[in-house]
């Protein structure tokens, strides 16, 4: 990537104990971007973001800063700030103390420091929060504390470990816009670490899905949601059916025993791939419908979910989740339908099996 | 019931308090022997502070137990975020070796120190008996800080790290105020246990180096003065209101200091 | 997470030290002794000195003692008067912990209740005598109980005043002067006062602990006051028995002050002996056997109330410094 701030290039980390924590990994983030590092938890992200904060020193690869490899330098001499996933703000000092710890430790001049703290207590929504005593504020209080107190230091690169991983959902909501908004307004680069999918498909502008030590796919939330590269990124991101298929030819693939028409191309013919559709995507057909060559099924289960009805249609021995408006009753038969735009077609990967056997599990 | 339960605990307190009290009674008694009560007197202070063999006791016990608090709470401090930092197999390790003098009884550690100088032909003395107090100090300070390590967020020195500080810098200013109570817990209960200390002291000592528990000992295996009494008072005066003080200091900071009170201030 | 050793070297080698160099050193002591070379005074033919062993070799060096590995001292310790001693030890210690157990027990049981308002405070204040040197508690006593002591000075003006009471005493038995030191009841009262505290401490911070909410459920379920007690309170407190019966046996089964001030030297314990063998008797060698002896009863005594080795683990570990 040109005019990257931060390049990461075949960063390796093995622990003393042998454990591989990161296999060689590479990304190029680029001024200004929001990115999120997703995976289930020992996948590696955190791992990754300590390198960057230069907390764990990388065994082999580079950490290029303005291009300048920064993996000797102690994480006081670098110009990245963390925000840690439980904050840890110092107990002993109060809001603007905490605030000011990066400032004072310059030496820099007192009153200036003084409206600085205002000024970042400002826009994390804190004003006047100044005296208050870190223990008498709420975790979402912590949390902007926490942020105001590294982005004082006017770092060009923020790393966010599961900042909001203690707040419970409703206030995750709001800080996940309010980060947002921050980073906009300050034109800091924020790189974000988290499990969860969701915050992670809302927030950022690329996301890095990594897994084993390895970054699986990287993409814009678009990309990474409607065209996974493989079976895991399909099922860790938003929610999926993923069944096996064969790729007859460009633009015809073969699943739940019928031929569906589709857009992938380049599989080559009769390649064994796995296919995944978003439950959104799976359109219920009455069984009188006069479409032919579709699958049909039975619907065994309905749940109300608020926006949507979930069901669980069976055919053969798959069962799909479908998400529809227009409920159905358990046990109707219907047909299953997808545009062919919809069906996303992938190679089969390392985790194929294991996802596919897990999907199958629903079918028991 | 409830009454006879609040009786029941003040029986016990007499039974802790009778002989203290007695004891400073006595100490105003114008009379050497204590059959009789023979009116007011200061005389056994005014004794107290002439007597020579005393006050250099007095002097020895201060200043061992100011020194070797101050050593073993440094040597302690750092000795126990050594063992915070290093792997569960080595922490196990040394810290079980660092209980054994708690295990062990004080005869016996008395007595191994006093081997181990024998063998290194160090003289018994002042160096020895400063050495043996930070020896059976030092586990009670690891012990103090221990839990306040455990209770810090594990992410603090990086975090200090993260925002320009040096490590050095980092501890000073955020992990050592932190951790304080426990450091200063540790020092206040390494200064009675070295202050109270007999049995160890007895063991390593020599050279007419002499701590106030071991001319208490002398004095009153020949017989007892007036003067000891007075000792006693005031030492028994200073420590009432020394902790006196310090709990209601305590209390006053913050009202729920229950908890504190307990954990933090009574060595035992 | 890299580690940081340059902390933990220090720290170790003095561990090392001033732990376990000189538990070696009572070790190797116990199990050494020194024995003379038996041999004869010369006088060789160049008029000089010298010294026959009794292989017959001569040497000019008068034979120094040596130092041998023997279990002979092992031998000694079984003799019957060590035997008894130890014997006596652990009965007056066992005695001790008892009524340090009864004394204490319902003592740290009231002050977690709720008939006191501080029971914070009322704890430091049992436990503030504690701060006073050891030494001089003991002595406090001695000062009350010896002969010509404050009680005995009490008891006789009481006669005096009251000529009933006297005639009473007299037709008891009991003589113008009672004798309540320098016996092992006066050593036992010495102990308990000294470590009623160390019961009462660890007893009552683990019934404080004890969750309110197990009370009301074992009183909703129709349990009596007595009953819950037996059923949650005692069984709960265990740990803090525990606890408190190991800080009083231990100092009991080893202390050499208390049984010679209150004592008067007439009921020895193993402490004293041990005592002796380092100062008067000076034999470093059976006194070392003996304090692996007192070592090796407290460890067995520790380990068989389960308290060796539970030490909390911290579940963490992050770098500091």
């Amino acid at each position: 990537m040109e005019n990257a701030i931060l390049s990461i290039r075949d960063v390796k980390v093995v622990f003393e104990d042998g454990f591989t924590a990161l296999g060689g990994v590479s990304i190029d983030i680029g001024k200004n971007e929001f990115v999120t590092l997703l995976g289930p938890s020992g996948c590696g992200k955190t791992t990754l973001l300590r390198c960057i904060g230069g907390f764990e020193k990388p065994t082999g690869g580079e950490i290029l800063y303005k291009g300048q490899n920064i993996i000797p330098l102690p994480p006081y001499k670098r110009a990245i700030n963390t925000v840690f996933q439980r904050y840890a703000l110092f107990p002993h000092l109060n809001v603007a103390q905490n605030v000011a710890f990066g400032p004072d430790l310059r030496g820099e001049d007192k009153k200036k420091t003084a409206a600085e703290v205002s000024r970042m207590l400002a826009l994390v929504g804190l004003a006047g929060f100044e005296k208050r005593k870190i223990a008498s504020l709420s975790g979402g209080q912590q949390q902007r504390v926490a942020i105001a107190r590294a982005l004082i230091n006017k770092p060009d690169v923020l790393l966010l470990d599961e900042p909001l991983g203690a707040l419970d959902l409703k206030l995750r909501r709001e800080m996940q816009l309010e980060l947002k908004r921050i980073q906009r307004e300050s034109g800091i680069t924020f790189i974000f670490v988290t499990h969860d999918q969701e915050e992670a498909l809302t927030m950022s502008d690329r996301i890095a899905v990594m897994r084993g030590g390895q970054i699986l796919q990287l993409g814009t939330p678009e990309d990474i949601y409607n065209e996974p590269q493989n079976a895991f990124v399909a099922d860790f991101i938003g929610e999926s059916d993923i069944l096996p298929g064969v790729m007859l030819r460009d633009g015809l693939v073969r699943f739940l025993g019928c031929d569906f028409r589709c857009v992938d191309t380049g599989f080559g013919e009769n390649a064994e791939v796995d296919v995944v559709l978003r439950p959104e995507d799976v359109k219920l057909r009455p069984a009188d419908d006069p479409v032919s060559g579709v699958p049909l099924g039975v619907v065994e289960s309905l749940l109300f979910k608020g926006v949507h009805y979930e069901m669980k249609v069976r055919s053969g021995e798959h069962v799909l989740l479908v998400h529809s408006t227009h409920a159905r009753s358990v046990g109707t038969q219907v047909k299953l339908t997808v545009a062919p735009e919809d069906i996303q077609v992938m190679r089969k990967s390392e985790e194929s099996a294991q996802v596919l056997r897990r999907h199958a599990d629903r079918a028991k | 019931m409830k009454k006879l339960r609040k009786a029941y605990v003040f029986l016990i307190m007499a039974f802790l308090y009778a002989p203290i009290v007695l004891l400073i009674l006595y100490s105003f008694n114008d009379s050497k022997s204590r059959a009789n009560w023979g009116g007011f007197t200061l005389r056994w202070y005014k004794e107290l502070f002439t007597d020579g063999t005393i006050m250099a006791a007095l002097g020895t016990t201060l200043s061992i137990g100011l020194l070797s608090a101050a050593i073993s709470t440094v040597l302690g401090t750092f000795g126990a975020i050594a063992l915070f930092q290093t792997g569960k197999k080595t922490r196990r390790a040394l810290l079980s070796v660092v209980n054994l003098p708690m295990l062990n009884s004080e005869v016996v550690t008395g007595v191994s120190l006093m081997l181990l100088y024998a063998m290194a032909n160090i003289q018994l003395g002042y160096l020895t008996l400063l050495l043996s107090h930070v020896a059976f100090c030092v586990p009670y300070v690891v012990l103090s800080v221990m839990p306040k390590l455990r209770q810090l967020d594990p992410h603090l020195a990086e975090a200090a790290q993260d925002l320009g500080a040096t490590p050095l810098q980092g501890f000073v200013r955020v992990i050592l105020p932190d951790i304080m109570p426990g450091v200063f817990s540790g020092f206040v209960m390494a200064l009675t246990m070295s202050i109270d200390d007999f049995v160890v002291s007895f063991f390593t000592t020599g050279s007419g180096v002499s701590n106030l528990s071991i001319t208490i000992y002398t004095m009153a295996k020949r017989g007892i003065s007036p003067k000891i009494n007075a000792l006693s008072t005031i030492i028994f005066a200073c420590v009432f209101i020394l902790l006196i003080g310090i709990n209601l200091s305590d209390l006053k900071r913050d009202g729920r200091s229950k908890e504190k009170v307990e954990q933090v201030r009574i060595p035992y | 997470m890299r580690k940081n050793r340059a902390l933990l070297v220090p720290f170790a080698l003095w561990a090392a030290i001033f732990i376990i160099v000189p538990l070696c050193m009572i070790v190797w002591y116990g199990i050494t002794v020194e024995e003379s070379i038996p041999y004869t005074e010369i006088t060789q033919a160049d008029g000089s000195t010298a010294f026959e062993l009794e292989d017959g070799t001569v040497v000019s060096e008068r034979p120094q003692k040596q130092t041998v590995v023997s279990f002979s001292n092992f031998r000694r310790m079984l003799e019957p008067t060590y035997v008894k001693l130890l014997l006596r030890s652990l009965k007056i210690a066992v005695i001790t912990t008892v009524i340090c157990l009864l004394l204490g027990y319902p003592v740290a049981l009231i002050l977690s209740g709720k008939d006191f308002k501080r029971p914070a405070l009322w704890l430091m204040l049992i436990v503030l005598p504690m701060w006073m040197n050891f030494l001089l508690r003991t002595y406090s006593w001695m000062s009350i109980l010896e002969n010509s002591g404050i009680l005995n000075s009490w008891i006789a003006s009481l006669r005096e005043a009251i000529p009933a009471f006297d005639s009473w005493l007299e037709g008891m038995g009991v003589g113008k002067r009672i004798i309540f030191l320098y016996n092992e009841n006066a050593v036992i009262l010495g102990m308990v006062y000294n470590y009623l505290s160390f019961m009462i401490m660890p007893i009552y911070t683990v019934i404080e602990k004890i969750d309110r909410s197990l009370l009301e459920a074992a009183a909703d379920l129709g349990a009596s006051p007595s009953k819950s007690f037996l059923r949650v309170t005692l069984p709960y407190s265990l740990p803090g028995v525990m606890e408190g019966v190991t800080m009083v046996f231990v100092p009991a089964v080893t202390t050499f002050v208390i049984s010679q001030l209150m004592g008067g030297g007439k009921v020895p314990l193993i402490g004293d002996i041990i005592q002796n063998q380092f100062g008067k008797s000076s034999d470093w060698h059976f006194g070392s056997t003996l304090s692996l002896l007192v070592m090796v009863v407290v460890l067995a005594f520790m380990g068989a109330l389960g308290r060796i080795d539970k030490e909390e683990e911290p579940e963490k570990e992050a770098r500091i410094l």
